[in-house]
């Protein structure tokens, strides 16, 4: 399995693509904190404080389309290339392809993240005043926290849905309607027949898809945040467990071509 | 060590109701250069991919290098597999692409990639990348890809695809050098007959799913041989004139009075005057003797290519 991980990384790191989509969110940062800079010459009060706060915690959701992108390009068209056959044919058990491009993308994801928040931070801690009584790093810490296991949970949807799904285009849509679609259907569902229990009960169920949840994640980090922590485990660890069992279920026997 | 590399035991693979594959039985042998033959659609991509795992048999069994079932995966790390278009990720060179799969299946040392590009002849690739590779270029990373973890068997579909003449002599010399240095057991399946009966020292003949036949250089050598096939009333005393008379032992006696004659095929006159002369009664006399082609046309009944 080592020698899988290694394998990835080697062409992950040869991936134009993703060092280009990694440049262009960090640039994009880094012209949100120039926005913010720009509204401190001109007389505003915006703190370190403010601009993690109001930022980081309300877009955890977006974490998960950046795991559909990290998904991407470890999977690196292997269908579409015809690589997988490669690996089958000199004998790699299939678990091991499979749970080895999961390891990779968790990988790369968190990768991702880590320098996006980190790099996030450190620009903002240079170009704001520190000001107010808020503990930032913890509740950033938090937020990630309680973020982290609903994205592995989202990983592997999106692990699945690259393995089980042949077509690059077909994949990615299938990954975005399940995690942006998915809930929003549901919501829109539930309230047509808001009248009746099963309406009220798909609203409900739609609150607890990932990307909600993650949505909803900034109201528990000072009160409940433990129970919260649970609850995003919970939610995680189950669309982890039921789209990896799945997954390598049907990918078991699936015809390479 | 196991004699037998590949068996195959009623293998047999259905998509829907059409049968890909209808009860394969086939053997390879240690040392053997398997040349595989059919048609378009005969089955022969689908036996090589159930033999590498990229699907799996709707019924019957393989059998690598002595081993089936849940054993046969393990196996499969002592081939290298050439299956119909070479792949590879397209932003990656030749170097990159080998060094990816080296590192994935744990095969030492930064040389093996050097030497497998040597064996085919590609190594002043530079950065080019396999997206902008020609069809020959891909053709020899797939078979470098192959040979890099030196495996005692190489399954190759159609692997001269692409190549210009030179690369297709250069691939022939280099699968008789693999053969006899490293012992390398190879199956081929090809188009080109011409190129699979330079090489081949065994063929199984495939045909709508079905193994028609399974025969050894030497046999078909000599099935193929030009000969005067004649049918007469009394073949021994036949072949005591083709002795006496006209002084060859060149000729084979077979069932049902018929003898095939290796000698004086340019004079099937005085053959017929010889037999006549002595009294033996000449029912029928044609000549007979094929290529693989014709073999193979023959085989499963005519009038289509391989």
């Amino acid at each position: 399995m080592l020698n899988y991980i290694r394998a990835e990384f080697y062409k992950l790191a040869r991936r134009k693509g993703y060092w280009i989509f990694l440049a262009v969110v960090l640039a994009l940062e880094s012209l949100l904190v120039w926005g913010f800079h720009m509204v401190n010459a001109s007389g505003g009060r915006l703190c370190f404080e403010d601009c993690v706060l109001s930022v980081v915690p309300q877009a955890l959701s977006f974490g998960g389309y950046f795991a559909i992108v990290a998904g991407e390009m470890v999977f690196a068209g292997q269908y579409k290339n015809g690589t997988l056959k490669n690996e089958v044919a000199f004998g790699l058990p299939r678990w091991r392809i499979y749970l080895g491009k999961l390891i990779v993308q968790l990988m790369a994801s968190t990768l991702m993240c880590l320098v996006m928040v980190g790099y996030y931070v450190i620009i903002c801690r240079l170009t704001t005043p520190e000001a107010g009584n808020a503990p930032v790093m913890l509740l950033l810490g938090k937020s990630l926290l309680a973020a982290l296991p609903v994205w592995v949970g989202v990983q592997g949807m999106i692990c699945a849905c690259c393995f089980l799904i042949r077509g690059e285009a077909a994949h990615t849509i299938a990954a975005v309607s399940i995690y942006w679609g998915l809930p929003n259907l549901l919501t829109f569902v539930g309230l047509l027949f808001y009248q009746y229990p099963a309406g009220r009960k798909m609203m409900e169920i739609a609150e607890w898809t990932p990307s909600q949840m993650l949505g909803y994640t900034a109201r528990y980090l000072e009160e409940d945040f433990l129970p919260w922590l649970g609850w995003m485990c919970l939610v995680g660890g189950v669309w982890l467990a039921v789209s990896t069992v799945l997954g390598l279920w049907r990918f078991r026997r699936k015809e390479i071509n | 060590m196991e004699d037998i590399v590949l068996s195959t035991h009623g293998l047999t693979r259905a998509y829907g109701r059409a049968l890909a594959l209808d009860g394969v039985d086939l053997t390879v042998r240690r040392g053997e250069i398997y040349g595989l033959i059919g048609r378009n659609g005969a089955g022969k991509s689908t036996l090589l991919r159930l033999v590498s795992g990229q699907s799996v048999p709707t019924s019957g069994s393989i059998r690598l290098f002595g081993k089936t079932g849940s054993d046969l995966r393990r196996e499969r790390a002592r081939t290298g597999v050439i299956l119909e278009a070479p792949s590879f990720s397209p932003f990656l060179g030749a170097r990159e692409n080998l060094e990816y799969y080296r590192i994935q299946r744990g095969i030492p040392g930064q040389d093996a990639v050097e030497e497998a590009l040597e064996l085919v002849e590609l190594t002043d690739t530079g950065s080019k990348k396999f997206k902008n590779f020609s069809l020959g270029m891909k053709q020899r990373l797939g078979l470098a890809l192959a040979l890099m973890s030196r495996p005692e068997f190489l399954l190759l579909d159609e692997p001269i695809n692409g190549l210009d003449p030179e690369g297709v002599a250069q691939f022939r010399e280099l699968f008789r050098r693999l053969n006899q240095e490293r012992q390398t057991t190879i199956l081929i399946s090809s188009h080109v007959l011409s190129e699979l009966s330079a090489v081949a020292t065994c063929y199984g003949f495939l045909e709508r799913g079905r193994l028609l036949e399974e025969i050894t250089a030497q046999e078909l050598r000599e099935r193929c041989q030009v000969c005067l096939r004649l049918q007469v009333d009394d073949a021994v005393k036949a072949s005591v004139i083709f002795h006496i008379k006209l002084g060859t032992d060149a000729f084979k006696v077979l069932p049902d009075n018929t003898l095939e004659l290796y000698d004086h095929l340019d004079c099937p006159q005085a053959v017929s005057q010889a037999l006549a002369e002595e009294g033996v009664f000449l029912q029928s006399m044609e000549r007979r003797g094929s290529d693989l082609e014709t073999y193979f046309l023959d085989l499963i009944g005519g009038g289509h290519h391989a």
